[in-house]
């Protein structure tokens, strides 16, 4: 998705992850994403540098899909969508 | 990428247990079947006094994450054994020579094992060591 289109998300949940460490905002997205059901819109806010490498990575490999990262000043925006239970 | 992790952690330096629960915590969430090996000094970072008065031997990135208030190797693997398949075993033969029980232990060890178990149990894992 471009960067337009990830500014035009409602997700589901928001999960402000900012003030924790390398692997804590991947954790946080993974604790919301087995509470929400298939469908849902999380968006990850986090302030580590490596969680918009990490986060991707990780969904290709539990097979959930990605939408896009929108870089901001001092943080990442996150944006994934859960598209089967796990 | 093999589907078991086995990590066998010795030394007693905090850095080496943090970096294990790290690796360990996103395999385990990933789907892998992790097991950790906590033998040699490293058994002492996983008394329930040591933890208690964190009295751990650590360095400059240590001193750090006390600092930044980050989240302690023992709440990573906590938070990843909630979340995927992982356990954390404890040598057997140190704790015969340090006379030390279960009980002494932290809450998030799950059994004491000798060495041919640990074998038995990594056989076929991809392995790391600290």
């Amino acid at each position: 998705m471009t960067e337009e289109e990830l500014r035009q998300i409602k997700p589901t949940v928001t999960v402000d992850a900012r003030g924790t460490y390398c692997p804590g905002p991947l954790m946080e997205l993974i604790k919301e994403m087995r509470q929400q059901p298939v469908g849902s819109t999380i968006e990850l806010i986090s302030g580590d540098a490596g969680s918009a490498k990490d986060v991707p990575e990780w969904l290709g490999k539990v097979k959930q899909e990605f939408l896009g990262v929108i870089p901001e000043d001092n943080f990442w925006r996150i944006f994934s969508k859960k598209i089967k239970d796990m | 990428m093999s589907e078991k992790l086995a990590i066998i952690i010795a030394s007693e330096e905090y850095e080496k247990s943090h970096v294990a629960s790290m690796i360990a915590s996103v395999a385990a969430v990933s789907g892998m079947n992790v097991s950790i090996f906590v033998t040699m000094n490293a058994v002492y970072n996983y008394l329930k006094e040591t933890v208690e008065k964190k009295n751990f031997t650590g360095g400059k990135i240590y001193e750090q994450i006390k600092e930044k208030k980050s989240a302690m190797f023992y709440e990573l693997f906590y938070s990843a054994k909630m979340l995927g398949d992982l356990k954390i075993y404890v040598c057997s033969m140190v704790m015969d020579i340090l006379k030390i029980e279960k009980d002494d232990l932290i809450d998030i060890v799950d059994d004491n094992v000798g060495i041919a178990a640990f074998l038995g149990i990594m056989e076929g894992a991809e392995t790391i060591t600290f």
